[in-house]
């Protein structure tokens, strides 16, 4: 039995019934004519149809289980400190400002996900920040001022 | 005479100092990620879109688009000295690129793919500029029923020449249609699937979407390696210029990867990267040595990469003519395209000449920009294949960041932007491809709105699709692709069992 496919199967029927239900309520006809909720509704049910294949077809197939999902045992810790640092940059965006929130972003990504020497990572750092920041603000691109007001 | 004036035409757009100076940025950009292993041509092509709102059309299509045969140059190059590919399409270029490296050639092998494709490019510019207006005239005579068939076929061949699983690539397409439908509905102003977040008014954005999916899990797969530095070959390369052996040897392998790229690439789905593995199978085969290649046959590098050079100009066709687009780069040029008002599609070359012989002209000249950029400056960008990992993935993530939140100067579209991320993360792992997904995206709200006119032109018969001739034919081939795996499988059980 595929275990992969049979979760990703039962995933994408849910979310294909969602947009089928959706579709539903939002209303097939309208005044004679397809309403917004039609192609919702019918995609849905073809999305939900097909992940129905997938998911019965799992049983049938080699064996694939979860063990070896993650290619090292480091991997995990790794991923989540990269997503939360993708997630503090949208945090920290707005109230900190562009320079401040780029360069401790690429301090943490360098330093604690890159393994990178405290120095290497600082003078890498900072050198980004404000490079770009000349850059982006040469090319008139608007960026979040916060509270350094840069 | 009515091709001469549309090619100085063309020129003219090109020569402005403007355009000509986008297109080299365009170029550039697009070597730089073709040599860097881990940024693809689709997230940075994504990247730059915002940067485009300040420019106009023209000038957007021309710096994206110079991105995209940009790259598919410098793929060659890492695909040659490190047995890395730097994108999809040189896959097959690593089979006997590479081993001429280690035999000392790898000068001679640079040198013909950096040939090959020049001469496959600007074939296919030609072929381009030839076959779209007649083909456009024909796409005006279509109603909304044809397109819908014909958007529906184009998405059929997409899932059927999708590497994977042919179920799971349909899958992917439906979800990338549902995913269009979100945000207000065109005919109605009804609000759907929204979630009641304000940026889900306009739908999923195609950018942090595009960058999520090929940017940001990109980097999550290449973090649970362990760093490692790539095993570039050492050495000074010299001699980039082939001798007169190698360019006859290579002559009738570009001559073939030209012509089978350019229609390959036209249909959907096929791209850049069908014409260079059939190229490489059809030099095999018809090579009176079969056995030198993988062991660094020269035309092993010449078909292929002339083959994919020619497939990035034959993908425009489609796009430019029918608004249908065939790989997810150009799905993220059609996205530019309508964010600046222009809608792709048979009306193109009518109602914007100077977007189409735009696009033409400067692919003309990016080419010869190209051959420059890419021997004598070679140096630079093995260079660059030097940069460790572990500095090189905060660089690729900020590029993203900056990029998601510069699309609609909010930081919900960084959000969207990891969702993806995450979620093509986990599409890898389970064996989904992401291509189909971004396809659908973008054809959604036009289909689904050339579906409802159909409706009501057909006061809600469906049989609309069928009874009109031209649309029956899309319709009737896209549902013969469709059941072609089944109806393959049961001709084969039959013919097992006559043997028994």
């Amino acid at each position: 039995m595929n275990k992969r496919d049979v979760i990703s199967g039962i995933f994408w029927m849910g979310f294909g019934a969602v947009f089928a239900i959706g579709g539903l309520q939002q209303g097939l006809v309208r005044q004679g004519i397809p309403g917004p909720g039609s192609l919702p509704f019918i995609v849905g049910l073809i999305c939900v149809g097909l992940s129905l294949v997938v998911f019965i077809q799992a049983f049938r197939q080699r064996p694939l289980s979860f063990k070896n999902f993650f290619a090292h045992e480091s991997s995990l810790p790794k991923l989540i400190l990269a997503l939360v640092s993708i997630s503090g940059y949208g945090f920290l965006l707005k109230p900190l400002g562009f320079v401040l929130t780029t360069f401790i972003f690429l301090l943490f990504s360098l330093r604690l996900i890159g393994r990178e020497k405290w120095v290497t990572a600082f003078v890498f750092s900072l050198l980004v920040a404000v490079l770009s920041y000349v850059l982006f603000t040469s090319l008139q691109v608007e960026l979040p001022k916060g509270i350094l007001g840069i | 005479m009515d091709a001469l004036t549309n090619l100085l035409l063309s020129f003219q757009i090109a020569i402005n100092p403007m355009n000509l100076f986008l297109c080299l940025c365009g170029c550039l950009v697009g070597t730089f990620v073709g040599v860097l292993p881990g940024l693809g041509p689709a997230a940075s092509m994504s990247l730059l879109l915002p940067l485009t709102f300040a420019l106009n059309p023209v000038q957007a299509i021309i710096l994206l688009s110079g991105i995209y045969y940009g790259a598919m140059y410098g793929g060659s190059t890492t695909s040659i000295l490190v047995n890395i590919p730097g994108e999809a399409a040189s896959v097959v270029t690593c089979l006997d690129g590479y081993q001429m490296a280690k035999k000392g050639r790898a000068g001679p092998a640079l040198g013909i793919a950096a040939i090959g494709s020049f001469v496959a490019g600007t074939f296919s510019v030609i072929l381009l500029m030839i076959l779209a207006p007649p083909i456009s005239r024909i796409a005006l005579k279509f109603g909304p029923p044809e397109f819908v068939s014909l958007s529906f076929l184009g998405l059929t061949l997409v899932t059927y020449l999708a590497s994977g699983s042919m179920i799971k690539a349909l899958i992917m397409a439906a979800v990338g249609l549902l995913l269009g439908f979100m945000g207000v509905d065109i005919v109605t102003g009804v609000e759907r699937f929204t979630l009641g977040i304000s940026v889900f008014l306009d739908g999923v954005g195609l950018v942090p979407l595009v960058m999520g999916l090929f940017g940001i899990s990109e980097v999550l797969l290449n973090l649970e390696q362990t760093f490692k530095k790539a095993d570039i070959l050492q050495g000074k390369i010299h001699n980039i210029w082939p001798n007169r052996k190698d360019l006859k040897d290579s002559a009738g392998a570009i001559t073939r990867g030209s012509i089978m790229g350019f229609f390959l690439g036209v249909i959907p789905g096929g791209g850049a990267l069908l014409g260079s593995f059939i190229s490489y199978a059809v030099e095999k085969k018809i090579s009176k040595e079969p056995h030198t290649f993988g062991q660094g046959n020269i035309r092993g590098v010449a078909g292929p990469e002339s083959a994919n050079n020619a497939g990035a100009g034959g993908a425009f066709v489609p796009l430019l003519t029918l608004g249908i687009p065939c790989n997810v780069l150009m799905a993220i040029l059609m996205g530019g395209l309508m964010i600046h008002g222009v809608e792709p599609g048979p009306r193109l070359i009518i109602e914007h000449p100077d977007v189409f012989y735009g696009v033409v002209g400067s692919m003309y000249l990016g080419n010869a920009m190209l051959l420059v950029i890419n021997l004598p400056l070679i140096g630079i960008w093995v260079k660059l294949l030097k940069l460790r990992y572990s500095l090189l993935f905060p660089l690729i993530l900020f590029f993203c960041l900056i990029g998601a939140y510069t699309t609609g100067n909010t930081v919900y579209d960084i959000y969207v932007m990891m969702l993806f991320g995450v979620v093509g993360y986990l599409m890898k792992k389970f064996e989904y491809e992401p291509a189909p997904l971004v396809l659908a995206l973008v054809l959604a709200p036009i289909m689904e709105r050339a579906f409802r006119q159909s409706l009501i032109i057909s006061d809600g018969s469906p049989l609309i699709f069928i009874t009109r001739p031209i649309s029956a034919v899309f319709a009737v081939a896209a549902i013969a692709i469709l059941l072609s795996p089944i109806i393959l499988k049961l001709i084969r059980k039959e013919r097992l069992q006559l043997k028994e």
